[in-house]
């Protein structure tokens, strides 16, 4: 195959690769980063931008419950506990416009999976906040 | 650019349109002569309806002088022309909607301004009008207000004692569910529901804990690849606040 030929494809194929991906970008905006990670039984991570961040249980039949409310900022499994640090998230009004803002304490919380007992707990060095 | 930049700038895109021409059937000569001779013309043409983001003159000047140049060294005007439009669409008119906005920037006003005033003027914004937004921005505590009642998002809990609840904006609605994504509903003491604040960004998930956090990154990228027009308009993120209350669906 002559130089040519080579150098013809390899511009064809990253070519269709640009096209391909372009395409695919066309329906792609932040909006698709939010989503949930499962932690442990149906406990989830749920990540919607922003401060909305939260620790959430989903049921069999889809149902969700905020276990912990927003700001989440780290969590760690362990032995069937999920551990949570947070900054609480705050809401109010500025001129009639809903807006929020977090708070500068650190919370320590712990999901038990077994329990379903959540609590506040003492700062554990694994974990910080943001 | 200095004189040195201006002449390498030159010969690469001789160069380039050389091999295009060549892989195209032609001889490197004309696309060579096509290509460079239509960048070193292309800061006269630059000059044609300054001010404007885009030009289709500019674009034409470029087409005649590639098809000029072209037929001078004894290809066909029409390759050259082609090719000379194809430089200039792909990238001096690329380069020239970004060099406006740093010289914006430099006056410290703010272009996003005036795109949000028009595009939000209807409550609503639409998944190009933030991707336009995103791309003038250049102030980080930028913030701009639509109208909650043009969103239909899905309740996905019970309100709970602090008015929280999990949403997600219709998946039928695929333009405003690629801005907004998944939302908190809020209702206040005075019973009104309303959306929180969300930030429109591109900013990936850190740290990776999962496959998915993996996947969701590389959408991300592609959001940000295309909202930035392939890194040629990188824009600052920004807040978008939400007046009234959402359809909320079950």
């Amino acid at each position: 195959m002559s130089l040519g030929k080579v150098l013809k494809l390899l511009i064809l194929t990253a070519g269709i690769c640009f096209l391909v991906y372009w395409a695919a970008a066309s329906f792609l905006g932040p909006g698709v980063k939010d989503h949930s990670i499962s932690l442990i039984g149906g406990y989830r991570y749920l990540d919607s931008g922003h401060y909305e961040k939260q620790i959430v249980y989903v049921d069999s039949g889809r149902n969700f419950t905020i276990v912990i409310d927003a700001r989440v900022d780290d969590y760690l499994v362990e032995e069937g506990v999920i551990y949570v640090t947070r900054r609480p998230r705050e809401v109010y009004k500025d001129n009639g416009v809903v807006k929020t803002r977090i708070s500068n304490v650190c919370e320590y919380w712990e999901i038990n999976n077994q329990s379903g007992n959540v609590r506040k707990i003492e700062p554990r060095l694994t974990l910080s906040c943001r | 650019m200095g004189t040195s930049g201006y002449y390498s700038k030159v010969l690469m895109h001789g160069i380039t349109g050389g091999v295009m021409n060549v892989l195209s059937g032609g001889k490197f000569g004309h696309g060579f002569a096509a290509a460079g001779v239509t960048q070193a013309f292309a800061p006269a043409i630059g000059k044609i309806d300054k001010g404007s983001r885009f030009s289709a003159g500019r674009v034409a000047a470029a087409a005649i002088v590639g098809g000029t140049a072209s037929s001078l060294s004894g290809g066909k005007f029409a390759n050259g022309a082609i090719t000379g439009a194809f430089s200039r669409l792909f990238n001096d008119e690329v380069h020239h909607q970004g060099q406006e906005r740093v010289k914006t920037n430099a006056q410290t006003y703010n272009p996003a301004i005036e795109i949000a005033n028009y595009a939000t003027k209807d409550g609503h914004l639409t998944h190009s009008e933030a991707n336009e937004i995103w791309r003038a921005n250049n102030d980080s505590s930028f913030e701009v207000t639509v109208d909650a009642s043009k969103l239909t998002v899905l309740q996905l809990d019970e309100f709970n004692d602090k008015g929280i609840a999990l949403g997600r904006v219709s998946y039928t609605e695929t333009g405003d569910w690629l801005v907004h994504g998944s939302v908190t509903l809020y209702r206040g003491n005075d019973g009104v529901v309303t959306i929180l604040p969300g930030k429109y960004d591109f900013l990936p998930h850190t740290p990776v804990k999962s496959f998915m956090t993996v996947v969701r990154n590389i959408e991300t990228y592609g959001g940000f690849y295309v909202a930035s027009r392939a890194g040629f308009s990188v824009g600052t993120d920004y807040l978008i606040n939400y007046s009234g209350t959402p359809n909320v669906t079950w």
